[in-house]
């Protein structure tokens, strides 16, 4: 299993990924947490950020639009920060696709922890428990992956124009 | 099965629980019976029928008519739907993250640190 963990063999409630970026342990938790920032990244390619809104303190709201192409519009995303001690940690519960009956379609508790990188850089590991998804988030969760990889094939470009 | 509103949900609800984690991770193995299910646990017989209910409402087990012990058997299904679930998020967060990485360096290279 590369950097991916699920709790236990064969039963997965939550989700685990660590990553290593080059690049201190402020800038990245700041990448994570503040609108401005996350505008820029959240939305990959044909996917933007029309809306994101984020206050970084216990009990600060949390709101993200990611606008995809035609079929996938827009999707609100609602969330909470629950805990935030900034540069080592934050969590925070996200929703997202709201039922026609006013339930979340997602509904997430997410936490973030940060450490210096033995060999430099910041060592993240982000932690996932679901607390809701429904049925009918299948259909959309998949759409919306054959979307990722659409945009992926043009990630390559992107890199250029952003490096 | 019992039709729930939302199987998922009472999938991750379920598997929420350590001990009824503990029961599945046991019931891999093979049907087991709710007094052998009982003891590696130190618990009653009755604590152990509750999880299996939960369990059985959220499709993760099946429970044996025969006798009165009811075998528990694992039912792989819900369980895979779940763990897709988790699998097609972390594909997601995982390209989340290469846009992530790719910002902090353009960012870095731009020395526009806030």
């Amino acid at each position: 299993m590369n950097d991916s963990v699920i709790d236990e063999p064969g039963v997965g409630y939550q989700v685990t990924i660590e990553r290593t970026f080059a690049a201190p342990r402020e800038l990245v938790f700041d990448a994570i947490t503040q609108a401005e920032h996350l505008a820029r990244w959240w939305g990959p390619h044909q996917f933007d950020v029309p809306f994101c809104e984020s206050d970084p303190r216990p009990g600060g709201a949390i709101r993200i639009d990611m606008r995809g192409p035609e079929p996938y519009g827009t999707n609100p995303i609602y969330g909470e920060f629950i805990e935030v001690d900034r540069p080592d940690l934050f969590s925070m519960v996200l929703r997202g696709f709201e039922q026609p009956d006013g339930s979340w379609g997602i509904e997430h508790v997410t936490t973030f922890r940060f450490q210096d990188a033995p060999g430099g850089g910041t060592q993240m590991r982000m932690t996932t428990v679901v607390k809701q998804v429904s049925e009918a988030m299948l259909p959309a969760l998949h759409g919306m992956q054959e979307g990722w990889s659409q945009s992926f094939e043009k990630l390559e470009a992107m890199l250029e124009e952003v490096g | 099965m019992r039709p729930v509103p939302d199987p998922l949900s009472s999938t991750f609800a379920a598997l929420a629980d350590p001990t009824r984690r503990a029961i599945l991770a046991r019931l891999a193995l093979g049907e087991t019976s709710v007094g052998e299910l009982a003891q590696p646990f130190a618990m009653s017989g009755p604590a152990v029928t509750k999880h299996l209910k939960v369990l059985e409402r959220a499709g993760l087990i099946s429970r044996g008519r025969a006798a009165q012990q009811r075998p528990a058997k694992l039912e792989p299904a819900a369980l895979k739907a779940a763990t897709e679930w988790l699998q097609a998020y972390r594909r997601f967060w995982d390209e989340k993250f290469d846009d992530l990485d790719a910002y902090l360096t353009r960012l870095q290279t731009e020395g526009e640190q806030k």
